[in-house]
């Protein structure tokens, strides 16, 4: 992704506060993404009314509601508003990839992954 | 440990030629010695055997203490009627048991009873051996009462030990006469393997399941101090033992490894008891009695390793789940510290070393959710086609370590139940791991077989390498076990394994020090015709 072109908002949902801010950080260096963050299912339906992200960035295993349920809930809310789900998971667990794909999630991956492995899925999912 | 007077029926013992089998007595042979049955019942109750004698009429001539504590009789008086009643639950059980050993005593053919019992607050599986006894003046049936609670199944008992008796008299020294009869009706309804020794410790006498499990003949045996068959490991402990066998006279319960023809190994665990003194104070010999417990200590082996195992997948996993969110949070802030170095930062290498060092804690976690992760869609898996895929991708590794590769592949092979994925990196790993062991060149061969309709398809991947010793090959699967150099986790066969059982193929390795290591997996069909 270079520097030139539209912004792109991105909203990370992790409870893990250093996972959460250590993403949202390290992505917000590209100067073309604007990161905000949410710690669970409340702050993440909130953040994602608001601040309108292109693409949310979502861990599965959180306290609350998890992340296949908060998946499912934004695609139904969503509309018309096209948003890219990525599912960012520490507990790949059997079926898991399968599950992501009922809930509407585009991508799957497992933690932990490189800044610019994640920066090249989110280029190819936002396209340009 | 002395038979229970009351336990010899008064009169039991025949006397002398009963008349069922005439001309006994012109050939000159004498009457049943009392002394003779006792003391090879008494044997049988030191070595916690039961043993006890009927005659053609299903009277119970002697029967020892061991009996009845394994039937769970009580201290009654003792008939056949009451022991069955005590070993058998049901009338008809009970019946059918009373004409087997009837049915044993006319037609001598041995037959083979089991049983469960409660004694007390234990349940015990029995196993009831019943034999004609040979050269006795009069029709009677031994009988051996083992208590094989401990046998993983009753199919797995010898049914050897109650081979035919005149064969099993033939090879035994001659000059015994008819004293021989009660030992040997003793010994051959003996699922275990019986020898006697004399006064020096040379093989006197061995019973047909000795032979058969040793696989020698009595000719080559008979004669030879009992020493020359121990293990290596064992030589030393098992003298010891007989070293107080002098004095104490019972060897309890000593698990040992004995060594058969063509070197077959097996493991043991033996009782002794001696045979009465001689005039200097010295015993005339011993009776050994040696519990084949090969199969019994590889089935817990296997089972331990298994579980332990499984222990450790479920930790490791566990761990690695744990260890991912600061591992993402790590790279993350690795990322944001490398965008603010300054140009001329002078300590560059210790970064590397922290960015490399985080990658290999990422690989190993990698490599250890390999078992965790979700199967694919696929279920079956073309062999041959992954093999050759896994081969292609190492072939130039291998060529330039100086390895000769042979493959021989079976045609027509029926697909395996398991997803490429896992098929591809169990080859994979074996692959590697075969690289790992060669590294001054060898030869690798991988074969595979199986034909449709069989149930399984295997695939053998042998190396020429050092191979492994008996102490690394009982820990061969578990994690973190390398002898490589540094680069490998050390979860490459952990990992194979784990995907093999999941699978639910099986796994075997062979190997020893200087002759190589072989690896052949089964693997379950995925065709119909499985």
């Amino acid at each position: 992704m270079d520097g030139s072109g539209s912004i792109h908002r991105i909203l990370v949902v992790d409870d893990d506060d250093d996972v959460r801010n250590g993403l949202a950080r390290a992505l917000s260096l590209h100067p073309r993404l604007e990161l905000c963050t949410a710690s669970d299912g409340f702050e993440a339906g909130y953040q994602f009314a608001s601040f309108r992200p292109h693409l949310v960035l979502l861990d599965v295993v959180m306290p609350g509601m998890g992340g296949f349920d908060i998946c499912e809930r934004l695609r139904r809310f969503s509309g018309e508003y096209s948003v890219k789900i990525i599912i960012l998971t520490g507990f790949p667990g059997h079926g898991s990839n399968e599950q992501s794909i009922v809930a509407g999630a585009d991508l799957y991956l497992t933690k932990p992954q490189d800044v610019n492995t994640l920066l090249t899925h989110i280029e190819d999912l936002l396209g340009d | 440990m002395l038979p229970d007077p009351g336990s010899v029926r008064a009169g039991g013992v025949q006397p002398g030629n009963d008349g069922m089998r005439p001309g006994r007595e012109q050939q000159g042979v004498p009457a049943w010695p009392r002394q003779d049955l006792i003391e090879a019942a008494r044997v049988a109750d030191a070595l916690g055997q039961g043993f006890f004698l009927l005659d053609a009429k299903g009277r119970l001539l002697l029967i020892n203490r061991a009996s009845r504590r394994l039937s769970g009789h009580g201290s009654g008086a003792l008939t056949l009627r009451s022991l069955l009643k005590a070993c058998f639950p049901t009338d008809s059980d009970r019946d059918a048991a009373r004409s087997v050993l009837l049915g044993v005593a006319r037609d001598r053919v041995p037959a083979q009873l089991s049983t469960v019992v409660q004694g007390g607050e234990r349940i015990r599986n029995l196993l009831l051996q019943a034999a004609a006894v040979p050269d006795a003046a009069s029709m009677m049936v031994v009988v051996s009462i083992l208590d094989v609670s401990m046998c993983s199944s009753v199919a797995e008992r010898p049914e050897a030990c109650a081979g035919d008796m005149d064969c099993a008299a033939d090879q035994l020294s001659p000059g015994c006469g008819p004293f021989r009869s009660a030992r040997y009706g003793f010994f051959d309804a003996n699922p275990d393997l019986c020898v006697t020794l004399d006064a020096r410790g040379r093989i006197e006498q061995l019973n047909r399941r000795a032979l058969a499990s040793t696989g020698f003949v009595a000719r080559n045996v008979v004669g030879r101090h009992f020493s020359r068959f121990l293990g290596s490991h064992a030589r030393r402990r098992v003298r010891e033992a007989f070293d107080t066998f002098a004095s104490a006279g019972a060897i309890d319960n000593l698990e040992f490894d004995i060594v058969g023809k063509d070197g077959r190994r097996l493991e043991v665990v033996a009782s002794a008891r001696a045979r009465g003194r001689m005039g200097d104070g010295l015993w005339q010999g011993a009776w050994v009695v040696l519990h084949d417990v090969t199969r019994r200590n590889l089935l817990q082996r296997q089972l331990r390793q298994a579980d332990r195992l499984a222990v450790t997948g479920r930790l490791a996993a566990g761990v690695v789940h744990e260890i991912n969110n600061p591992i993402q949070a790590i790279l993350m802030h690795l990322a944001i510290v490398e965008s603010a170095l300054p140009e001329a930062f002078d300590q560059r290498d210790s970064w590397k070393r922290i960015v490399q060092g985080v990658r290999r804690i990422r690989q190993v976690g990698a490599d250890l959710l390999d078992l965790h992760r979700g199967p694919s869609s696929e279920d079956s898996a073309d062999l041959n086609r992954v093999t050759r895929e896994a081969l292609g991708l190492v072939r130039a590794q291998f060529r330039k370590a100086g390895i000769r590769v042979r493959t021989e592949l079976a045609p027509d092979l029926p697909s395996v139940s398991i997803s490429s994925r896992h098929l591809y990196q169990i080859i994979l790993n074996l692959l590697l791991n075969a690289l790992g062991v060669m590294p001054q060149g060898g030869i690798l061969t991988v074969r595979s077989r199986g034909r449709r309709g069989i149930g399984d398809v295997a695939i053998e991947i042998a190396d020429t390498g050092p191979g492994v010793s008996a102490e690394i090959m009982q820990k061969i699967f578990e994690p973190f076990l390398t002898g490589k150099d540094d680069r490998g986790t050390g979860l490459g066969l952990f990992v194979t394994y784990g995907l093999i059982r999941d699978s639910g193929g099986r796994v075997r390795v062979d190997s020893a020090a200087g002759r190589g290591t072989t690896f052949r997996i089964h693997l379950p069909c995925g065709d119909s015709a499985r």
